[in-house]
């Protein structure tokens, strides 16, 4: 019943009467009440005037199958996902999609849980997220591809998770938001803090892709941090100073991934738009690669591949495939020495 | 040209499969050629340092000889590096002397953030493993033997 009052205020944003609801499900004006007091303590904001009726202002942030299969449909996406899975907990998003892709899931099967107990970022490092105030989920692909053509999955994945943010918080802020930091740190431009990360991961048979895993954590209404990430990290709330429904990121960019996907192969195609996003480029950078001392250079430019090409101190031009690339000026890092 | 865009001229042919580049510029000419059975078993160490001495000798054959071992080898998918366990802590994947079924992730090489699972596409026993943790490896690069079970 009360699904049924959700639903047109909803309709309605506006404002509805009590009477139109009660005529139009057929219970009294005292149960509609009674109804409004259950939504509000699910978390939906609605106002009640006096001659005017009710309004619904911001509806919950709700998480669940049902919620997410309303919001895909209303999106357009219920074609393009092919399957989800959702859970109250899990280790990490990525680690259920690939025990799922091994059991045979189809691709473009969605990932999500409400808390991660084991999230994860690159190589082990460990990726802290609070129960409901952040998005964290897996998109699972299975591009027919070779294993190099793989190369720039990562760059793909970024600029269609920014795109997606810009989509949405740009439509109500009126001013570019988030930026990337080489390879797919998502970058709130105005503060240069990381909103988010993505991990990618492949499993390769015989030099072929079996299946494409897209692991994406933003962070979106955590307000606070621990004191060894509050430098670094900020949440769209802290940046735009409103708070954001899960299902709304999540449906703007999978739209992205959805419009997208079929050029993950053709980077000539999308590569321009991820340089423009790009704020590494023009920046000092200082690389910490495995096996190797860290050094500090000037990056200049991508590659047709999309790896970064950096100045070292003797102006030598150095290709950066791997290892971890910190930007001057973003993430809180203000070089003065190695 | 300087001694960085040869390496970059070598590293272009190695990634996109060719295997002669002629070059005459300038009064000098240069011959770039990659003998064909350089990505397979055996050159193990094929890398820039192999590469740059191929630039001085190009005539002379590779120094080390695909091996004669029994077993399937699993050779590089990508470019990238070479990690043994699945996060720093981990126990590794697999050691000589593991047991693999096909299918299983033996090794994860990372290239630009990309995690690549590398799957045994054998059944059997890791006979000996040619990467250490941490290495680069190029594309092709034999990075384990797989024997027969006993």
């Amino acid at each position: 019943m009360k699904n049924k009052i959700l639903a047109i205020l909803k309709e309605n944003p506006g404002s509805v009467s009590g009477n139109e609801i009660s005529d139009r499900i057929g219970i009294s004006r005292s149960a509609v009440w009674k109804h409004v007091g259950q939504l509000r303590r699910d978390g939906h904001q609605i106002e009640a005037r006096t001659n005017r009726g009710y309004q619904l202002i911001r509806e919950a942030d709700i998480l669940s199958a049902k919620t997410l299969s309303d919001a895909l449909a209303a999106h357009g996406l219920a074609d393009y996902i092919q399957a989800v899975e959702i859970v109250d907990e899990t280790d990490s998003t990525n680690e259920m999609a690939k025990r799922a892709a091994a059991a045979g899931a189809p691709g473009r099967s969605l990932f999500i849980a409400r808390y991660q107990t084991a999230g994860r970022g690159r190589r082990g490092y460990t990726w802290v997220s609070q129960a409901d105030l952040n998005l964290t989920c897996s998109l699972l692909l299975r591009p027919e591809a070779d294993a190099r053509e793989m190369a720039s999955a990562t760059l793909f994945a970024g600029l269609c998770t920014a795109q997606g943010l810009n989509l949405l918080v740009d439509a109500q802020e009126e001013r570019p938001f988030a930026g990337i930091k080489w390879p797919n740190d998502l970058i709130a431009k105005s503060s240069g803090k990381k909103l988010g990360g993505i991990l990618t991961e492949t499993a390769m048979e015989e030099n072929r892709v079996a299946y494409l895993v897209i692991g994406i954590g933003l962070n979106l209404n955590q307000t606070h941090f621990p004191d060894d990430l509050a430098a670094s990290a900020t949440s769209l709330r802290l940046e735009c100073d409103r708070p954001f429904r899960r299902l709304d990121i999540l449906c703007a960019v999978l739209r992205r991934f959805q419009a997208l996907e079929g050029l993950l192969l053709d980077r000539a195609a999308w590569i321009g738009s991820y340089r423009a996003l790009l704020l590494t480029l023009g920046k000092t950078v200082r690389i910490v690669e495995q096996g190797r001392p860290a050094w500090i250079g000037q990056a200049v430019d991508l590659d047709e591949e999309g790896e970064l090409v950096v100045l070292d101190a003797r102006g030598q031009r150095q290709t950066v495939r791997s290892g971890a690339v910190s930007v001057r000026g973003l993430m809180g890092y203000h070089p003065t020495t190695l | 040209m300087q001694i960085q865009d040869m390496i970059e001229l070598m590293k272009q042919m190695k990634r996109n499969g060719i295997s002669l580049v002629e070059l005459e510029s300038e009064g000098s000419r240069l011959r770039l050629e990659k003998p064909v059975h350089a990505e397979t078993p055996g050159t193990a160490q094929a890398g820039e340092a192999e590469d740059t001495r191929r630039i001085t000798a190009p005539a002379e054959s590779p120094a080390v000889q695909p091996p004669v071992q029994d077993g399937q080898w699993i050779t590089a998918p990508v470019v990238g590096v070479y990690y043994a366990a699945p996060s720093p802590e981990d126990d590794p994947f697999v050691q000589v002397g593991s047991t693999v079924e096909a299918g299983m992730t033996v090794c994860i090489i990372e290239a630009m953030k990309l995690m690549n699972e590398v799957t045994s596409h054998a059944g059997g026993v890791v006979r000996e493993i040619l990467v250490h943790d941490g290495q680069r490896v190029e594309y092709g690069q034999p990075l384990m033997r797989i024997g027969e079970a006993q």
